[in-house]
């Protein structure tokens, strides 16, 4: 029944750890970098090494590494259908069939490929946000992407559209589980039937959530709206974002490993 | 018919750092035809307590029985329980989603396969008990004031028959005319030999309707009777997040004073005492 079961995707846990007081901007820096090589390197090696980096990671960060995995549970069902849709769908030699549908070697190898890529980029992203707190994230984003502000992008009004919908994925769930938890009180079945009677079945909450977080948002916006914000124009800041010795270290060894790891595995 | 809670525990995000311990200990029962108010602080874990009546949450230490039957998981007599168990949340009026109040109330029994002319029986008998006009039954629930769409989702509860009610924090949000007709509700619920049991950190209502008072604190309970011997209590010990009404304190210091005989929280019966000479 419970939808949060400790940790939900973008949730933040506060503690004093390396990886806790790096620089935002770092920490952003090094997600990319390793969202990019999961990318590019998705051999079983590659995995190997990630599983190692992401293990040092979670050592690094005090965060149980049970809070880490469970973080990427929602995503599940993304994973599945990702997967089935490779395993099914991809040429090759055919191993298995199951009435109309063909299971080929090549379907089984890209299927697990596709389901440890997406866990592997979840799973590092998740590491930044269990690590940096809303309102550092927020402020590296917006640093981040400065830059191109100059070409008209605007970065503050992104960085706090990231920042809010980070923060409303916690309340999103928690909400859905009350909601969820009212109608089952109500007699609501939502685990027995085919898949069209269960779908139906979820009507008695999607219209109470939609209802909900539309008056959230509208909510918000006013709030925000009389407090005078008006986007990042004229904006200053309390606290200023620094860079110290540790961020540099962090990157440069970051992007050593990678640079190693690449190397290796075209070696190879 | 009995519900009955023994040496209940509840700890939430166990072994993270989260875990927080929710409920430790909790044992007490409460019989049909009885008020029993749950009164604590928030996050004295009342919401969690209320979960577990309905079976919405399963024990993880202690039992929880209703009408004999045990709260577990994959038990075959949850659904008797729930329907046994109907639990009003917080805020329920943000569970409504139906076009008409009509289907909003009939989703309850037709999940319990009620139909027909009982089904319009039970409707009739809910909007009746929460004291809503049958005219209402055609109108869109989203069009109704903020007093009526609360209403209209305690009548959607009720509609299922339920046997024990258990509200959270039901005049959350209302003004003291709304509160005052969901006492009376909750009066009348009674009268038909079911039990309530009401969630609630309002001191004041609680020693006002119910027939017996639970304290609870940091998730214990801290105190249990009558609400006289909690009035007592409260007088003497402080409990964080609940503030006593201004008239039983005054009350308090008056029989401290030697000025009264008891102490009381109605001011009708404190003016009373304080004429009357000891």
């Amino acid at each position: 029944m419970a939808l949060m079961n400790g940790v939900t995707p973008g949730q933040y846990i506060p503690s004093d750890s390396w990886l806790h007081k790096l620089d935002p901007r770092c920490k952003i820096l090094l997600t990319v970098i390793a969202m990019a090589a999961i990318f590019i390197h998705t051999s079983y090696p590659a995995f190997i090494v990630w599983t190692a980096l992401l293990g040092f990671l979670i050592r690094l960060s005090k965060v149980p590494a049970l809070m880490v995995l469970r973080s990427a549970r929602p995503i599940l069902i993304l994973v599945l259908f990702t997967s089935a849709l490779h395993l099914f769908w991809t040429p090759g030699d055919v191993i298995a069939r199951i009435g109309f549908l063909k299971i080929t070697s090549q379907g089984v190898v890209m299927a697990l490929r596709m389901a440890l890529r997406i866990f592997f980029l979840v799973l590092y992203a998740g590491m930044l946000t269990l690590t940096t707190s809303p309102s550092e994230l927020s402020d590296g984003l917006e640093s981040v992407m400065s830059p191109f502000a100059k070409i008209g992008l605007p970065s503050h009004e992104i960085a706090m559209m990231i920042t809010i919908a980070l923060r409303f994925i916690p309340t999103l769930f928690e909400e859905t589980d009350r909601i969820l938890k009212a109608q089952t009180s109500r007699g609501a079945d939502f685990e027995s039937g085919g898949l069209i009677k269960r779908a139906k079945a979820y009507i008695p909450v999607l219209i109470p959530l939609f209802v909900l977080l539309f008056q959230r948002a509208d909510t918000l916006a006013a709030a925000m709206e009389s407090r005078c914000y008006r986007g990042g124009k004229g904006r200053n800041r309390m606290y200023r974002l620094r860079w110290c010795a540790n961020d540099s270290i962090a990157v440069v060894t970051f992007a050593i490993i990678v640079a190693v790891m690449s190397f290796a595995l075209r070696l190879s | 018919m009995l519900i009955e809670v023994k040496s209940l525990y509840h700890t939430y995000d166990e072994k993270m750092p989260t875990e927080w311990p929710a409920l430790t200990d909790i044992s007490f029962t409460a019989a049909g035809g009885e008020i029993v108010s749950v009164v604590g602080h928030t996050g004295s874990g009342k919401s969690t307590l209320a979960q577990h009546l309905n079976g919405l949450i399963i024990p993880q230490r202690g039992e929880v029985i209703v009408d004999g039957m045990h709260v577990a998981a994959k038990s075959p007599q949850l659904r008797q329980i729930r329907r046994l168990v109907g639990l009003v949340f917080q805020y329920p009026e943000q569970q409504i989603f139906a076009e008409t109040v009509e289907e909003e109330l009939s989703f309850a029994p037709l999940n319990w396969n009620v139909s027909g002319m009982e089904l319009k029986e039970r409707i009739s008998w809910a909007m009746e008990l929460i004291g809503l006009e049958d005219s209402l039954l055609s109108q869109n629930p989203f069009e109704l004031s903020g007093g009526q769409k609360r209403r209209v989702a305690i009548a959607s509860v009720l509609a299922a028959d339920p046997q024990i009610l258990v509200l959270d924090e039901p005049t959350a949000g209302l003004d003291a005319g709304g509160s005052a007709e969901l006492v009376a509700l909750i009066k009348k619920f009674r009268r038909s030999s079911r039990c309530v049991i009401h969630v609630t950190h309002d001191l004041e209502l609680a020693l006002c309707i119910s027939d017996r008072i639970i304290v609870l604190a940091n998730g214990r309970i801290v105190s249990q009777g009558t609400p006289l011997q909690i009035a007592e209590y409260l007088c003497r010990n402080k409990v964080k997040g609940l503030a006593l009404p201004d008239v039983l304190s005054l009350s308090f210091e008056l029989r401290e004073a030697g000025r009264t005989a008891g102490i009381t929280w109605e001011p009708e019966r404190l003016a009373a005492m304080i004429g009357a000479p000891r």
